[in-house]
């Protein structure tokens, strides 16, 4: 293996919150999509958007290897673009989620870790690769 | 609910989640000891799990059923997952990993109490 694994160690921490937030985010949206989808159809189909981002980023990381690596890194950047767009829009245009997304007000609801998660599978990525160049 | 009992997990939670993530600062991995905590946190968040059950087949519903009952499945689960993923990684991540399934149980109960007050 040229790199280090991104499945150990800290890796490990990170995939164990992916998991979490893939659940949390899905479950919930699954329910508000289920009873009260016309209420705020926007924030819950985001909701399960990121649900499933989050769920492929946690599969990325634990796959590992060149594939995982890329996997995961695409899913850390849409979050993390997302988590900015849908935060900042929804402060300036609050009235297009009557409901909460798990983006909304930079993950405000689900105390900022939607905003901080994908910046530690950036750096996350980056330091594992940072070994494997030392290595190589 | 009850909210001696939640108090109680709340509080037990939160003490084995600091000596977990003081254990992890310090670069030890979790022990039996912290292992065994955890068991103990567990044992009381069953405990207000049956309790909630209990409640439910008696007739009191809060609004938010479906809601409520997803918090009741993972107030029930994220302790041994958190230490099923502990045991495998035997580093001061692993004891991170325990802290913080502690931390998420701690939310969790919170807002168990939430929706079941509405």
């Amino acid at each position: 293996m040229a790199e280090r694994a991104t499945n150990t160690g800290p890796g490990r921490v990170l995939i164990g919150v992916y998991v979490l937030f893939a659940v949390a985010a899905g479950a919930r949206s699954a329910v508000q999509i289920a009873t009260k989808f016309h209420e705020a159809p926007l924030a819950y189909l985001l909701s399960a958007f990121a649900a499933v981002v989050y769920l492929v980023a946690a599969i990325g990381l634990a796959r590992s290897g060149e594939g995982g690596r890329r996997v995961a890194l695409v899913c850390c950047s849409v979050e993390l673009v997302g988590v900015l767009a849908v935060g900042t829009f929804s402060v300036l245009v609050p009235s297009a989620f009557p409901d909460e997304t798990v983006w909304s007000g930079y993950g405000m609801g689900y105390g900022f870790v939607p905003l901080v998660l994908p910046i530690l599978g950036l750096l996350w990525l980056r330091r594992t690769r940072a070994v494997a160049d030392a290595k190589s | 609910m009850n909210t001696a009992l939640a108090t109680t997990v709340i509080v037990l939670s939160l003490a084995v989640a600091a000596w977990c993530l003081v254990s992890a600062a310090r670069n030890n991995a979790a022990t039996w000891g912290h292992l065994l905590a955890a068991a103990v946190v567990e044992l009381a968040a069953l405990v207000q799990v049956a309790v909630a059950v209990v409640r439910l087949a008696s007739g009191t519903k809060p609004t938010e059923l479906a809601t409520f009952i997803g918090y009741l499945v993972v107030s029930a689960v994220v302790l041994p997952a958190g230490a099923w993923l502990a045991t495998l990684e035997r580093s001061r991540w692993g004891s991170a990993i325990l802290g913080a399934a502690c931390v998420v149980l701690t939310v969790i109960v919170l807002r168990l109490q939430q929706v079941w007050h509405g």
